[in-house]
């Protein structure tokens, strides 16, 4: 019975719970510091596990645009993000109090951890979501012209 | 790509859910092929194809 119900459920429903449930890994891991790399693997898992569901459940046109949206979206966001590190380089000083309030964002894990390696953590992390916010804008953009 | 979709699903009075549903993809596809905004795969106007028994080429025209 239970196998049936999740059958039914709908790429939506498998894409809410996919965020849903790393969302809420996340914020665990922002108060408990132990057995970060643990957490994260399971946090990764979750979301290629609900992930592919997900993608499984989607027809042709809903798989169209996350293809559209990656490639455009996500490619122009990492190349924005890599233009952004350029700009750290040439101005190292000006980027310091951002990246502080970046690294913050990522919790006090990473903000007790050596500069150097904070730095590389909060730069890898600026890449991913400069990706999701690109993608999710073009992803957006083109429903929003096929409507 | 232009089409008749719209045009076929209105001689059987379906609405775009039901036709969503017929050809196992979502009210906004159905939506966006009426509307010349997405063309389907092969395969997707195959099956719609034979949902109406019409030739590819009667349903879908090019511009």
């Amino acid at each position: 019975m239970q196998v049936m119900t999740f059958h039914r459920l709908s790429a939506s429903a498998l894409t809410g719970i996919a965020f849903a449930g790393f969302a809420a890994m996340y914020l665990v891991g922002y108060f408990v510091h132990d057995w970060l790399v643990p957490r994260t693997l399971v946090m990764l898992a979750w979301i290629v596990i609900f992930g592919v569901l997900a993608w499984l459940r989607l027809d042709e046109t809903a798989r169209e645009a996350h293809k559209f949206a990656w490639f455009y979206g996500a490619g122009v966001g990492l190349m924005l993000a890599l233009i952004a590190a350029m700009l750290v380089i040439w101005a190292p000083g000006s980027w310091e109090a951002l990246a502080a309030q970046v690294a913050t964002f990522f919790g006090p894990a990473v903000v007790d951890m050596p500069p150097a390696l904070a730095g590389v953590i909060v730069g890898l992390m600026a890449c991913a979501i400069a990706q999701v916010i690109g993608y999710g804008l073009v992803w957006c953009g083109w429903w929003a012209r096929r409507r | 790509v232009k089409n008749k979709l719209k045009v076929l699903r209105a001689e059987r009075n379906w609405s775009q859910a039901e036709l969503a549903e017929r050809l196992g993809v979502s009210r906004n596809s159905i939506n966006a092929i009426e509307t010349g905004r997405y063309d389907p795969s092969l395969p997707l106007a195959f099956s719609i194809s034979e949902l109406f028994g019409m030739p590819i080429e009667t349903i879908f025209q090019r511009n």
